[in-house]
């Protein structure tokens, strides 16, 4: 448990001063930013600011398009870019667990993208200082639904980090599984297609814009995010005790 | 302290260690000697805990890597080749997350991080993140983290790299003082003479295959035996050489070397050094030096790599 | 290492099918509307449908399917923007996805889209006979089946001809789905008997009462034509709409026998009623105290461009302070500050009657309407400017069995309820259906969809945009900068 709390620390630490996550945050916060800005400057977002919630933590374009591709930048840095330092052999060959490894770094990554999201809440925070009626259990549960997505997208970049020294493999494919994971059951969530049973429990922008962002609170889109980001966890943790293992 | 039993690791075709079998016991240096490529940092790698074998145990404190890992982990300061911690810690910020890594608590961590520093003269590196250390003060900062949490087995891969003379000197002092806390010291080098200054005991390596494996002293002893005879003679002429031919064994004549005056000549074994000493005696020409040369374990190390290969 | 490789990647497939069949496995389970439990976070507490909507959903027939038809088709909506359909549509998407998961699996969702496939559309039109505007069919398997229509879920402004476009201010999908469940499951649906023999509009032209038919329907009750109140046939409520001949005696004893018993009316007769007609019905509804008037309902309206002399006074717009805030009929509008349209009225009396009925006007004008007498669209000698009663519902003041005795609403215009008029009325006419069909004890299903709008200063507005787009970035900027600074010293 020491360990653990101790590579957590770390790599909290490790994120938190390194350049390119300030780069990082400041290019989400900017777009972000620009998006928001955008909707105010909209008469229909003017005339309901009650649905701002469901553009910047749901149904806007861009959170669909930006949050499936930075998480995997995240954790491009937690195992990919130690293996290729060299950093992961001082690490694996301290007293640790694997699985230890495993949720250290995820948790780390997780800590610091909740100030992702933070930066989104500040802008509503903002926005609410100028005198905006805001509904703030709507602004919460989406803001809630934002994490739970973030927590899968998180998981699948570690993933993706865990397949060696390969950074644009490890950012590039963790975006790919992201988009896959977010678009491939919208595609066949279609009335008549023999599938949609099955697409429609993974369809997460259905999970969110009927879900989170209107302030209903379902179990399962509550269970499905972290059941399917543990799995991506455990698929993380096979992939580093296998090399131990395998000889 | 360390045992390896017939550990082999191979990738593919390629025999990386084959079947090495040796240990350590605790209070000793185990030098592990062999040219770039001869599987030392495999070796080094597999008893670190961070490759398996393809076949074979390894143990640290009766804790087997494969099926106690943790606990062996917990037993090992491990020293890799190329030591990089992540570039953007500070020294000190790095040594005492590494302390509280292997188990220590804060306030120890701080201690023991704090200790090591003053070991290898790190203290004005401290504040100074990883990145914009130097070669040397890396590796010394990859020693001060194998030494952190005091573990009675160290694993060190090319250990003196980075060291300059009079560190290497301290290094080697301390390394001596860790092996008479009862430490198992296991480092390896392809530099000779500091192998020979410090190590108990000798692992030659080649090819994945262990050449030698004793007392430095009875290794000495077995490079002396072999150790080549230099010798001179009033003169030199082909009735003289013929002759010498005729009493020297096969293998001896073929290391025969014949330098105007001066010959000099690989005798099997001390009892034939002798015997050729006497012939030579007996012989018409004068002998005007006769001396075995002072054999180097650089010696024994090419004889032994430059063996033909199974 | 090609072995290893291989033994890697199979180690890793077979976890990876291991992982994903127990997370496939425990998902499946989750995923069944048994056992799901859902949070209603909203402020409002209304995201979702409410506790009565689900459960009278969760007792219809297996296989029932709520189908939802979301196509913009009201062009008028779309004038200088769009901001009521994609909201209306999210809202209920929302709305059904809740029901159908609270409804604990009875309910099947079909929901088409503008972009779903034409063949899809086409058939689940042709299947459920949708007509244009409906959007929302529920259909249970026996062959009950509710349309809605969707200016009966949501109700918008209108765009207004200085550009501004509609807007979406309130919705009772919630409601109007629990409804129509509570009647699909009971079975059978209460009829409306429409009386057509005696020159009332026709009830098959879209300029006649078709429209009031098909409104009678979406609000879940059968409508039957007859011939008159004494027909044969089996009704619920009857309905008079525009009738300009007597009865005769059958159906005039019929109609007393009616009232006498206390079953619900609707009636609207509107200034050009016959005499004849008049007299007959007030001497019918003596009892309750609803009575006709005379002349037309006039009201110079400053602003609105009706100059006394025209006709245009005739136009009554009956603001939301006009419709009665105690009566279960206007009591949702007079709330949520909806107005009336109405056209061509004939005054309303509140008198005489029986201490066994409570009279309640519904609607009224504001005090300065005349009964125009003499067709000269001016306040005359005779022509006291005041407020009348256009519209008036009376029941029976006792609580007995049916709970609807003697509800009776009676409205003062004719045209305002045929063909294109209905619009301007429709919100007054369900609820006065609803009322006398005996749903007024559900509370108001009116879910209001707009806060407060944002009224932003331009230097405000600048201002905000500073800070989303140059602040906060800046600003983490600046943190990297110090961060970096502060580490390389």
């Amino acid at each position: 448990m020491r360990a653990f709390r101790a590579l957590l620390i770390r790599e909290v630490w490790s994120l938190s001063v390194s350049p390119f996550s300030y780069v990082l945050l400041g290019f989400w916060f900017l777009l972000n930013g620009i998006f928001f800005a955008y909707l105010l400057a909209s008469e229909p977002i003017r005339a309901d600011v009650d649905v701002l919630p469901q553009y910047m933590f749901g149904s806007g374009v861009l959170v669909w398009l930006l949050l499936p591709a930075f998480p995997p930048l995240l954790t491009l840095r937690l195992f990919a870019e130690e293996h290729r330092l060299g950093t992961l052999e001082p690490l694996l060959t301290a007293p640790i667990r694997d699985i230890e490894v495993v949720l250290a770094k995820y948790l780390a990554a997780c800590v610091f993208f909740l100030v992702f999201w933070a930066g989104v809440l500040l802008q509503f925070v903002v926005l609410g200082s100028f005198g905006a009626n805001l509904d703030w259990n709507l602004v919460l549960s989406g803001f809630y639904g934002a994490l739970m997505i973030s927590l899968l997208f998180l998981a699948t970049g570690l993933w993706a980090s865990a397949w060696g020294g390969n950074l644009l493999f490890a950012a590039a494919g963790g975006a790919a599984l992201n988009f896959l994971l977010l678009f491939l059951p919208v595609l066949f969530d279609q009335q008549g297609n023999p599938l949609q049973g099955i697409a429609h429990a993974m369809n997460i922008p259905d999970m969110v814009d009927r879900g989170f962002t209107v302030g209903l609170i379902d179990s399962y889109a509550l269970l499905y995010f972290p059941l399917l980001a543990g799995l991506f966890l455990f698929l993380t943790w096979v992939r580093l005790v296998s090399r131990r293992w395998v000889p | 302290m360390i045992e390896a039993e017939a550990l082999t690791k191979r990738y593919g075709s390629l025999t990386a260690v084959d079947a090495l079998t040796f240990g350590v016991e605790p209070g000793e240096i185990l030098g592990f000697l062999g040219p770039n490529g001869a599987g030392k940092s495999t070796t080094l790698r597999i008893l670190s805990g961070f490759q398996p074998p393809s076949s074979g145990r390894a143990r640290i404190d009766g804790c087997d890597l494969q099926d106690a890992s943790l606990q062996a982990r917990q037993r090992i300061g491990y020293l890799p080749e190329n030591f990089v911690a992540p570039p953007e810690l500070r020294v000190g910020e790095y040594l005492r997350f590494r302390a509280r890594l292997k188990g220590l608590k804060r306030g120890e961590a701080r201690q023991r991080a704090a200790r090591v520093v003053e070991t290898l003269g790190l203290e004005d590196r401290v504040r100074q993140p990883f990145a914009a250390l130097s070669k040397g003060y890396r590796q010394r900062v990859g020693l001060a983290d194998a030494l952190l949490a005091d573990p009675p087995a160290l694993l060190l891969d090319e250990p003196f790299g980075g060291l300059d003379p009079v560190q290497r000197q301290d290094f080697r002092n301390f390394l001596r003082e860790l092996a008479g806390q009862g430490k198992a010291v296991l480092f390896s080098s392809h530099v000779l003479p500091e192998v020979e200054e410090i190590a108990d005991r000798v692992l030659i390596i080649h090819h994945g295959k262990a050449r030698a494996d004793g007392e430095l002293a009875r290794l000495q002893q077995r490079a002396a035996d072999e150790a080549p005879v230099q010798f001179r003679t009033s003169h030199v002429d082909e009735a003289f050489l013929t002759a010498l031919r005729g009493f020297l064994l096969e293998s001896e004549a073929d290391s025969l070397q014949v330098d105007g005056i001066q010959l000099r000549l690989r005798p099997v074994d001390g009892a034939r050094r002798q015997a050729l000493f006497r012939w030579l005696a007996a012989q018409e020409v004068e002998v005007a030096e006769f001396r075995t040369l002072t054999p180097t374990l650089e010696d024994l190390f090419r004889s032994m790599t430059t063996e033909a290969r199974p | 290492m090609n072995a290893r490789r291989f033994r890697l990647g199979m180690l890793t497939l077979l976890a990876a099918g291991a992982g994903i069949a127990v997370v496939v496995t425990l998902l499946s389970v989750l995923v069944r509307p048994e056992a799901r439990l859902r949070w209603d976070l909203s402020s409002g507490g209304q995201a979702g449908v409410s506790e009565r909507t689900a459960e009278a959903l969760a007792n219809l027939p297996e296989g029932t399917r709520a189908v939802a038809f979301l196509r913009p088709e009201d062009q008028r909506l779309r004038i200088n923007g769009n901001l009521v359909y994609p909201r209306a549509f999210a809202r209920l998407r929302a709305l059904l996805e809740d029901a159908r998961i609270r409804a604990r699996g009875k309910l099947e969702l079909v929901v088409l889209e503008e972009f779903s496939s034409p063949v899809d559309w086409t058939r689940w039109e042709d299947e459920l006979e949708r007509e244009p505007l409906e959007v929302l069919i529920l259909d249970v398997p026996d062959g009950g089946r509710r349309k809605f229509i969707f200016n009966e879920l949501f109700l918008a402004t209108d765009p207004t001809p200085d550009g501004r476009p509609a807007r979406l201010t309130q919705e009772r999908v919630d409601s109007a789905l629990g409804d129509a469940a509570v009647r699909l499951a009971s079975g059978e649906a209460l009829q409306a008997g429409i009386v057509s023999g005696y020159g009332q509009p026709r009830l098959d032209a879209d300029r006649g009462l078709r429209p009031l038919v098909q409104l009678i329907r979406s609000e879940g009750l059968d409508t039957i034509e007859v011939s008159g109140p004494a027909s044969e046939e089996e009704f619920d409520v009857l309905v008079v709409i525009g009738q300009t001949a007597p009865f005769q005696a059958s159906d005039l004893e019929a109609a007393r026998n009616w009232i006498h018993a206390g079953r619900p009316v609707l009636l609207a007769l509107g200034p050009t009623a016959p005499v004849e007609v008049l007299q007959q019905w007030n001497e019918l509804l003596g009892e309750t105290g609803l009575q006709f008037g005379s002349g037309l309902v006039c009201e110079a309206r400053p602003r609105a461009g009706a100059p006394p002399g025209t006709s245009a006074v005739a136009t009554l717009d009956i603001a939301s302070g006009q419709l009665s805030g105690q009566h279960p009929v206007t009591q949702v509008l007079a709330d949520s500050g909806r107005a009336q349209g109405l056209l061509a009225a004939r005054p309303l009396r509140l008198e005489g009657g029986s201490n066994a009925y409570l009279r309640t006007p519904l609607m009224l004008t504001t005090g300065d309407a005349w009964a125009d007498l003499d067709r000269d669209y001016a306040p005359g000698p005779g022509e006291l400017r005041q407020s009348f009663p256009l519209a008036a519902a009376a029941e029976r003041w006792e609580a007995q069995e049916p709970s609807v005795a003697g509800r009776t609403v009676v409205l003062g215009s004719v045209i305002s309820l045929t063909g294109p008029r209905l619009p301007f009325v429709q919100e007054f006419t369900s609820g006065a259906l609803r009322w006398l069909a005996g749903q007024d004890a559900a509370p108001s299903g009116l879910v209001s969809l707009t806060s407060l709008p944002l009224r932003l200063e331009r230097t405000d507005q600048v201002r905000i945009t500073n800070i989303l787009t140059l602040g906060i970035p800046g600003l983490t900027l600046l943190v990297a900068l110090l961060v970096y600074w502060r580490r390389r010293r």
